[in-house]
């Protein structure tokens, strides 16, 4: 006797877009590791450059802001005053933005053994893989935790987010095959719209100043030459500069 | 980056960016770094111009002449002169002021008589030479001077867009202090060195410890933390 499994259209379907999703969900957790690797390398390289010229910066501001304040009492006039007020508005802003939150990130340098695993929390924990709305909430908030953690290189906290989403409250959906067909879809739109955002997001970090910067200093040193530490010393002599332009400035002025 | 992606940016979670001020910071960060290359490119330029003008085959036969005449020894040099002479006179010149303006010996007189009354045509082709040597010496000074000025131009405006460049402050000292392709200034030769000194240029250095130990103007002044000086020795009860 010809045994002939008869398998239905919906079924087939069914098969095929699981494929499709299983593909998709392995492409997502790809980019979501190539994204968060991105924002990372980003804000370590940012703390990095505001911490060794940021600072520079905003030290040559406060000289050229002195010396702009002392030209204005010597003039009087109200482009000079105008000219040291905006003076003093940069010193204080460079000042605000080398001091600030974005200086304290510290350098990322991701083992391979942590990417592994982030890569698998974006696989397993994913919110564009969710079947429920409690569910997606729940992979949402444990997706927050996990790249908060991958940006501090924790791979405790990282193995914690996936033994949590193991021993969630069962969230299986119920529904035959045709509710599941209609979920499988669900999740491949979600997926395929999350993957357009990763990009422009992508897309968005990499035409940044900072990331054309940090491209330029890793240029740079492979062939090992240290920007950074060239423009440190270019800004230090501009610093000295304005140092002794101020003194002479202020030592003019009493004799006066 | 356009505003709208720059307020995704900041919201994103895990990202430490924050636009405005560190994106300014980053920005002129970037641009210090194109102009310090844009400057360097000028200073490769002006060094390629630098280099043109002192390996012009006119101004090494300017300058080897100029060696030439200075060995009065040399016979070759008084012939020359006598030449000169010959030169002076088929232009029109009094021959007893030629002769004195050139210095000739009696002997040299005779010589230029001699060849002047008896091989007239080697005499002329004599001054030919000379002549067309002396255009040619001329073409390469002028080489020389428009490579030179060429040169500065390039360094000026590589220092432009980085004052601070060692190698472009030491190079402009050189150039307003010998006066090379610019009229001399020892004043800007001299902010230029110390600048390039600041920056740590062994070669500004060295031209300073020069004018310091020589008491020229320029020495660094007593408190100028940049310029090493050789620990301090008391010269209590030298005497």
């Amino acid at each position: 006797m010809n045994a002939e499994i008869y398998i239905s259209p919906q079924l087939d379907e069914l098969a095929r877009k699981r494929e499709e999703l299983a593909l998709l969900e392995s492409v997502l957790a790809d980019r979501e590791l190539s994204l968060a690797n991105l924002r990372a390398e980003l804000a370590a390289f940012e703390g990095r450059y505001l911490r060794q010229i940021g600072v520079l910066y905003a030290e040559l501001d406060d000289w050229t802001a002195r010396l702009a304040e002392l030209a204005a009492a010597d003039a009087g006039t109200p482009q000079a005053q105008s000219a040291a007020a905006q003076a003093r508005a940069q010193a204080q802003d460079s000042y605000a933005a080398s001091h600030g939150e974005a200086s304290t990130a510290e350098e990322f340098w991701p083992q391979p053994e942590l990417k592994k695993l982030f890569r698998e929390v974006c696989n397993q924990v994913h919110p564009d893989r969710a079947a429920t709305e409690p569910d997606r909430d729940l992979r949402e908030k444990l997706m927050a935790q996990a790249n908060a953690a991958y940006k501090r290189q924790d791979a405790d906290a990282l193995r914690r987010v996936l033994e949590e989403y193991k021993f969630r409250p069962d969230a299986a959906p119920g529904g035959g095959s045709a509710a599941e067909r209609e979920r499988v879809i669900r999740q491949i739109q979600r997926i395929t719209r999350r993957l357009g955002e990763i990009e422009a997001e992508i897309a968005a970090l990499t035409s940044a100043e900072i990331a054309k910067l940090m491209a330029k200093v890793q240029g740079e040193a492979a062939k090992g030459r240290d920007l950074m530490d060239e423009m440190a010393r270019s800004i230090r002599m501009r610093i000295e500069q304005a140092r002794e332009e101020f003194q002479e400035h202020a030592a003019t002025e009493r004799v006066r | 980056m356009n505003q709208a992606n720059a307020i995704e940016l900041i919201q994103a979670p895990g990202a430490a960016l924050s636009v405005s001020a560190v994106s300014r910071l980053a920005a002129r960060g970037r641009m210090d770094l194109l102009c310090s290359e844009e400057a360097n490119e000028w200073l490769h330029k002006g060094m390629e111009m630098h280099t043109a003008a002192f390996e012009d085959p006119g101004w090494i036969a300017v300058v080897e002449a100029q060696a030439h005449s200075r060995s009065q020894a040399d016979r070759h040099v008084q012939f020359r002169t006598i030449i000169e002479f010959l030169r002076l006179v088929a232009e029109g010149a009094d021959p007893d002021a030629a002769s004195e303006t050139l210095k000739l010996s009696g002997e040299d007189r005779e010589m230029a008589r001699t060849l002047r009354s008896f091989w007239p045509d080697t005499s002329a082709s004599l001054v030919r030479a000379v002549q067309k040597e002396r255009e040619g010496e001329r073409a390469g000074l002028l080489r020389h001077e428009e490579r030179l000025r060429r040169a500065f131009h390039c360094f000026q405006a590589g220092y432009r867009l980085d004052p601070y460049n060692r190698e472009i402050n030491y190079i402009l000292a050189e150039y307003y202090s010998v006066g090379l392709g610019v009229a001399r200034d020892e004043d800007l030769a001299l902010l230029h060195l110390r600048r390039s000194a600041a920056s740590g240029h062994s070669g500004a250095l060295r031209a300073l410890g020069y004018r310091y130990s020589a008491g020229l103007r320029g020495a660094p002044p007593p408190d100028a933390t940049w310029f090493p000086r050789p620990a301090h020795r008391s010269t209590r009860g030298a005497s």
